[in-house]
């Protein structure tokens, strides 16, 4: 178990050491099992190497790797020198990543040796002094993780004594799907506040299986993703992960590992239900999916039940790199007919120290039952944003953070996600939440997955249009999609046009819906329909 | 499209647009009253007609009327109009 009372990322890794077996397994890579004998004596060297370097407290360390172990050791040798980690997914082109170095003045960046030339050249051109080391052979001899320290070295002769729990260990930078990415800094106390909220997501699923469970993790180690990462191996959850995260080496390697649980985003679960070979894998072993960044519809989790007929719960997590990612979670059985209810209800995880507060417009509580902006104060609260006081004043007032989503008040802790306030359609003086009409498209049988997006119209406000995709092309036509949605959607609600696609447009990465996207192709349609139609 | 529409086609159309039965679909029937909609429905109401139909239709004009008896008029009016 993890003690509450620990209120450092560095307190909870010595206490996970300290009480843990060294034989434990800890996680699977590709076919190999690292035990906490293994990450320790790895988090010791990368220990070293980093205190060689100078890394301490103020000094940022960024790095950009695949799927590998060697991020997680990272994470937690830079954590225990001080120093700030600046994880770089490997997709972003050289250029951005050495755009982000610069403005987090990172002194030294941590990547493969296969990666080096061209990230050194692009840091070169940037005239920017960040150092390139890694973690196989450096190919200029320069500095490698992987080289062997001077024989007794002892690594706590470099570690803080003492961490205080203000001091940054990470700064992450949000997706961008609200405009301009945003970078935030999260603390040491953030962090280890993240490790119990992680645990509620995965721990209540503890109960079936005494001996703990395993899970195989879709999510990108070098993203923020590492810090859920941390919080499930903290609660003594096998993860199992491989260096290539597409939807057949997932899929190979769960089945090889015969894990419990997958924990993906939800558009990753349909691009494994889209793999021609998956009724050759072995499927048996799944019971639960756990999930983020989007909800799980009834038509996904019917599907799912199907493919993997052992399934019996679903748990996934809300959250936002301002509240150092999860803080909320929702989980519910899944019965044998694959049925269950379409639902954004989150529930904050309790004994973290996070508080939630539903406002109106005038910034007033709304009492239980009603819709207003989510709002949270607690440990798992970021300061502000990096460099960027305007917004950190819009966002962050006296400890409480504006999340910008819309909710029911349902008390108790719990909401309803109803959709971002930015994507709220305004139609004819009316406010509608994309979510509840998606949620309510995706209970039509025939439909597999819906998006609804408000487009801008000159005269009338926002359309609502909805994007359907179909189980099959003749599963479901307007008629009754237009039915269904009239006989229980107040009219305001019922989409104003439907375009049936043959996949939600996604963003690249984790797969959050592209709400652009699909705003573009409604507009291109609205824009050759007035084209042909002027006046 | 040069042949004009025949109401029994339109009021599949309109069936398949609002959801009703194609027997309840009355040319008497006023879209804001009838149908349910407003202004930005009867928009899209439009808009789905013109494609479906591939008609050029002045969805202004569209805009300015309120029964379903209108709407196929003018699109019938606008048959064989040049774009």
């Amino acid at each position: 178990m993890i003690t509450p009372n620990l209120k450092t990322v560095n307190e909870l890794y010595s206490d996970f050491i300290q009480r843990t077996p060294p034989e434990t397994p800890l996680f699977g890579f590709n076919e190999q099992t690292i035990t906490l004998a293994a990450l320790r004596a790895r988090v010791d060297a990368y220990t070293g190497h980093l205190a060689r370097l100078g890394v301490r407290p103020g000094v940022v360390v960024g790095y950009t790797l695949p799927n590998c172990p060697e991020v997680i050791y990272l994470y937690f040798a830079i954590s225990r020198l001080g120093g700030c980690a600046l994880p770089l997914y490997p997709v972003i082109p050289d250029r951005g990543k050495v755009g982000l170095l610069q403005r987090a003045k990172a002194q030294w960046v941590v990547t493969t040796g296969q990666q080096y030339a061209s990230l050194k050249e692009a840091l070169t051109q940037a005239e920017s002094e960040c150092q390139v080391v890694t973690v196989d052979a450096h190919p200029d001899g320069g500095v490698s993780l992987a080289a062997a320290l001077p024989t007794g070295f002892d690594p706590d002769s470099v570690i803080l004594r003492q961490t205080p729990p203000h001091l940054p260990l990470l700064i992450a930078a949000s997706s961008g799907t609200t405009g301009t990415p945003k970078s935030v800094l999260m603390t040491q106390s953030n962090l280890a506040a993240e490790v119990y909220a992680a645990s509620g997501l995965v721990l209540p699923f503890t109960d079936d299986c005494p001996q703990g469970y395993s899970t195989a993790m879709a999510f990108p180690l070098s993203t923020a993703a590492m810090i859920v990462v941390s919080g499930v191996m903290f609660s003594g959850v096998f993860m199992v992960f491989s260096a290539d995260v597409s939807p057949v080496e997932f899929i190979k390697m769960a089945s090889r590992w015969r894990v419990d649980s997958f924990s993906a985003p939800p558009a990753f679960y349909e691009a494994i239900l889209s793999l021609p070979m998956l009724d050759s894998f072995d499927r048996a072993s799944v019971k639960r999916v756990l999930g983020g960044m989007d909800f799980f519809s009834p038509s996904l989790m019917q599907r799912l039940k199907e493919k993997f007929p052992n399934l019996n719960s679903w748990g996934n997590g809300y959250g936002l790199i301002e509240t150092s990612d999860v803080i909320m979670v929702a989980k519910g059985p899944v019965p044998a007919d694959g049925v269950v209810p379409a639902t954004g209800k989150v529930t904050l995880v309790e004994g973290v120290g996070n508080q939630i507060e539903v406002r109106d417009a005038a910034g007033e509580c709304v009492p239980v039952g009603g819709e207003g902006i989510l709002y949270v104060k607690g440990p798992n609260v970021v300061q502000g944003y990096l460099g960027n006081p305007e917004e950190t004043a819009r966002s962050f007032t006296d400890g409480w953070f504006c999340t910008g989503d819309v909710v029911r008040n349902e008390g108790d802790g719990s909401v309803t996600l109803l959709g971002r306030q930015k994507h709220l359609i305004k139609r004819g003086g009316k406010s509608v939440s994309p979510v509840a009409v998606q949620n309510h498209l995706n209970k039509l049988a025939g439909v597999k997955d819906s998006a609804v997006v408000g487009v801008p119209h000159p005269l009338y406000g926002e359309m609502v249009w909805a994007f359907i995709v179909r189980q099959a092309e003749d599963a479901v036509q307007l008629k009754d999609v237009m039915k269904h949605c009239r006989a229980d959607l107040p009219n305001y609600m019922v989409p104003d046009q439907v375009t049936f696609v043959p996949g939600i447009p996604k963003k690249p990465g984790v797969g959050k819906v592209d709400v652009d996207t699909m705003k573009a192709m409604a507009l291109k349609e609205l824009d050759s329909m007035a084209g042909a139609n002027n006046d | 499209m040069t042949e004009k529409i025949a109401w029994a086609d339109f009021a599949e159309k309109i069936a398949d647009y609002t959801g009703l039965e194609k027997d309840d679909i009355r040319p008497e029937m006023n879209v804001y009253y009838d149908l349910g909609m407003d202004s930005l429905g009867l928009f899209s109401l439009g808009m789905y007609l013109t494609k479906t139909y591939e008609v050029n239709l002045p969805l202004s004009a569209v805009a300015a009327i309120e029964t379903l008896e209108s709407i196929i008029v003018l699109m019938n009016r606008q048959i064989g109009t040049p774009a």
